[in-house]
């Protein structure tokens, strides 16, 4: 099975103990530098699974540059891990050297495309491999973005050499909140630079008169992001696929069956609606 | 057109201090300022979260509403450094120490800095500590010239009040109420074996291993100790794993 399933502190001592079949295991950077138990139930979980580092806190986007002591620690993990990926996000959450915590959105731009893959070369010469890039959810725009997502991804990972990570389900929810199209942005994409599709839940806010979806990761996989994933398996076939759920976290047989539908739908077994679980 | 470090600015100040800033935010039935405000409250929530998760004796000693209220300021006054949440909240002690509104509480502080113990000791650096095998390689001159540094796992913490009766008064465990004049603790927290550990100790053994900490040789640490207590505050501190070698 290709499918991946999230590190998460509830599910360690049953996966460790009852080893589930799983492609691999994705663990984020932040959580892991440092020593103590957490790093030692990585090490303990990497003699079992591939591991896969995403990190949230590099700031790739950001235009002073990132900061140095925070590549040297995702340094240090990658070298004790030794992991089969490592990803970040194409977003920025560091300003005046104080970090935001949150995935915040680019604009479109040249000059912000240009930084862009300035850092992301930093950090490639640092860890001396390529690293994957993940498409935002976003709840907003700028209106001086002038390339259209999916052509600045593309056109990233042709100047920087970076790799794709494809979550399906932020193009989904850009998608619904701004109206881009989240298959046009697949088209753009070379399937050969695809090398990782996330899957996640989303929550629907009514707010009374508008609607916005917002990235929680606390449910399953919605229907449409199904279909949209099936397209993306069909168009990216040398990607692995990762369920991620971060909050509101299910007991791991429920991520268990999450990730063995992605592997019915990514062998070409769409789930029949009436069986789907939709969150 | 905003360049990009000036959006950045304005973008982080209006997350902060909740300005309205003039992004560029493309105008949709949503309107710029309830886009923004999405952003702004998990800012706001999840950094006050990620400290009640870095503090949560004090967290429960002052119940979730107070504590949202104090990390907010916190978050204000000194926001985080870098993306690690567990390492966020080193200042927090000495913020409330001097804020006004925690006054009738005058033990916070000091449950505040217990709470910072044990996050430290739960993800400072592994480093191989000193044990038995150290101290069985050297003789007795050698011994009383020996110098140690503190694992980077240990924080030594005394405090004139009752903090583990604090603690387990705030969850539920045991104690039904305290007075605050029933004693202080000199404590020892870091970690061994990959767990947490907290141990009290007498005053001769918190003030041997304090020197020790400090820089002192264990000759000097151990002056004014009694010789016949000597091996048992060597167990209770030294071969515990909360030193290493220089």
């Amino acid at each position: 099975m290709l499918i991946g399933i999230g590190w998460r502190a509830p599910h360690h001592d049953a996966v460790l103990q009852d080893l589930p079949q799983a492609g691999f295991l994705e663990v984020h950077a932040e959580n892991h530098m440092g020593g103590g138990r957490r790093i030692a139930m990585l090490e303990a979980a990497r003699s079992h699974y591939p591991i896969s580092i995403h990190g949230v806190g590099l700031s790739l986007g950001s235009a002073e540059g990132i900061d140095a002591e925070h590549l040297e620690r995702l340094a240090a993990l990658v070298e004790r891990i030794e992991p089969m990926l490592v990803s970040e996000h194409v977003a920025w959450c560091r300003q005046g050297g104080a970090y935001l915590n949150d995935l915040l959105p680019l604009p479109y731009t040249e000059e912000a495309l240009g930084i862009l893959v300035a850092n992301i070369d930093r950090v490639q010469q640092r860890l001396q491999r390529p690293m994957l890039m993940e498409n935002p959810s976003t709840y907003l725009e700028f209106v001086h973005s002038t390339i259209p997502e999916g052509e600045f991804l593309a056109e990233m990972a042709r100047r920087s050499g970076c790799r794709l990570l494809l979550d399906v389900n932020n193009l989904y929810v850009n998608e619904r909140n701004h109206g881009q199209s989240a298959r046009a942005a697949m088209a753009s994409l070379d399937w050969a630079t695809v090398d990782e599709i996330h899957l996640a839940g989303h929550h629907v806010a009514d707010l009374g008169d508008a609607t916005i979806l917002i990235d929680d990761h606390g449910s399953h996989v919605a229907e449409p992001v199904w279909e949209l994933y099936a397209e993306a398996s069909a168009r990216f076939p040398g990607a692995v696929t990762l369920i991620e759920w971060d909050s509101r976290i299910p007991a791991l047989d429920v991520l268990l069956a999450e990730a063995a539908k992605a592997d019915a739908v990514r062998a070409g077994f769409a789930p029949r609606r009436d069986h789907a679980q939709v969150g | 057109m905003h360049r990009l470090a000036e959006l950045q600015r304005d973008f982080a100040a209006s997350l902060r201090r909740g300005e309205p800033a003039a992004l560029g935010i493309k105008p949709s039935p949503l309107g710029p300022e309830r886009r923004i405000a999405i952003y702004r409250n998990h800012h706001r929530i999840s950094l006050a979260g990620a400290l009640a998760a870095n503090f949560p004796v004090t967290a429960r000693v002052v119940g979730e509403d107070a504590f949202r209220t104090l990390a907010t300021d916190f978050l204000a006054a000194q926001p985080p450094a870098e993306p690690r949440l567990s390492a966020y909240g080193g200042g927090l002690a000495d913020f409330l120490e001097r804020d006004g509104r925690v006054q009738a509480l005058p033990y916070l502080v000091d449950v505040a800095r217990f709470d910072w113990a044990f996050n430290c000791a739960d993800r400072a650096e592994d480093t191989e500590p000193f044990g038995p095998q150290h101290l069985q390689a050297l003789d007795e001159e050698w011994l009383a010239k020996l110098m140690l540094r503190p694992h980077p796992s240990l924080t030594l913490l005394s405090s004139p009040y009752p903090l583990l009766r604090i603690r387990n008064l705030a969850f539920g465990n045991g104690d039904d109420g305290i007075s605050l004049d029933t004693g202080g603790v000199a404590l020892m927290i870091w970690r061994r074996g990959g767990a947490v550990s907290c141990e009290s100790l007498d005053p001769a053994a918190f003030s041997f291993a304090a020197k020790l900490a400090h820089g002192a040789m264990l000759g000097e640490a151990a002056a004014g100790l009694d010789a016949e207590r000597l091996p048992q505050v060597l167990a209770a501190t030294v071969l515990t794993g909360a030193f290493v070698t220089p």
